[in-house]
């Protein structure tokens, strides 16, 4: 069970708790995050996504482009995040959901 | 309040986590593996040059010069890549601005390295040294930490710059 009870693929919301400094300073470690899923086409540059990444698994980043054919480029807002360039475009079917609330200890 | 209910639901049903994902900043950068190399440069010249006393090579003396040859270029390599990955991941604004020197510092290290490389002749891996224990002065500094220099308690028996850990 576990996540399940709170995300499964279906339901528009998810929940997530935030690892890592690389979208410090708007988001610490250990913070808790409401996404919610928007058609694909209606992300925006500057959204704070969390999506699933082929390599780096799921993760929570902010848009930094949009292509034509809709491929994403994400990006930490921190220095030390892994680059745009390392993480590659991935498919914007891949984002679960734009962070539409946080909440930090 | 929010966050405290949170907590207590990841606590119960484990919430799956988003990662912000970083290029793992260890923070461990220590310029001694770069001085070791160098010092390792100048071993290898000194010991091409003790074969080159001699009057004729047999095979196994040619095959030693092989040897040393290669790990004298490789251990020049080394020591540039060394230097390079805490020139680009460590050194930034604030170093620089307290090194402002540090960039060229840097690029003479490469220069020195493939100097090395090309040539036999002890001087330059002395120099190649002698700008790694300059690079390791400015580093330790910028970490608050004083330096000495001694002799390396081993051949080739050459003056380091060590940080003062006490």
């Amino acid at each position: 069970m576990k996540s399940e009870l709170i995300k499964s693929e279906r339901m528009p919301f998810g929940l997530y708790r935030v690892n890592g400094l690389s979208m410090s300073p708007g988001l610490a470690p250990g913070d808790y995050v409401v996404t919610l899923k928007r058609w694909r086409s209606r992300y925006r540059v500057g959204d704070i996504v969390v999506a699933r990444h082929p390599h780096y698994g799921r993760i929570i980043k902010r848009i930094r482009e949009i292509q034509p054919d809709g491929m994403l480029w994400l990006e930490g807002t921190h220095p030390d995040s892994t680059s745009s360039e390392k993480m590659g475009a991935i498919f914007n079917t891949y984002v679960d959901g734009r962070i539409i609330f946080k909440t930090t200890l | 309040m929010m966050y405290a209910l949170l907590r207590t639901v990841d606590r119960l049903v484990s919430l799956p986590a988003a990662s912000a994902h970083c290029d793992i900043p260890c923070k461990i950068y220590d310029p001694s593996a770069a001085q070791i190399a160098a010092l390792s440069v100048i071993r290898f010249m000194d010991l091409i040059n003790e074969l080159g006393q001699k009057d004729s090579l047999t095979l196994a003396d040619q095959a030693l010069l092989a040897r040393l040859v290669e790990q004298k270029e490789s251990h020049a390599e080394k020591a540039k890549h060394e230097i390079r990955i805490i020139w680009g991941d460590y050194i930034k604004q604030p170093q620089r601005d307290a090194y402002p020197d540090i960039d060229a510092l840097v690029h003479s290290i490469m220069l020195a390295g493939s100097a090395c490389k090309q040539g036999i002749e002890r001087d330059k891996g002395e120099k190649l040294l002698t700008l790694i224990n300059e690079f390791a002065a400015a580093f330790w500094d910028t970490k608050g930490l004083t330096t000495f220099t001694a002799t390396c308690p081993y051949p080739p028996s050459e003056t380091v710059v060590y940080p003062k850990l006490d």
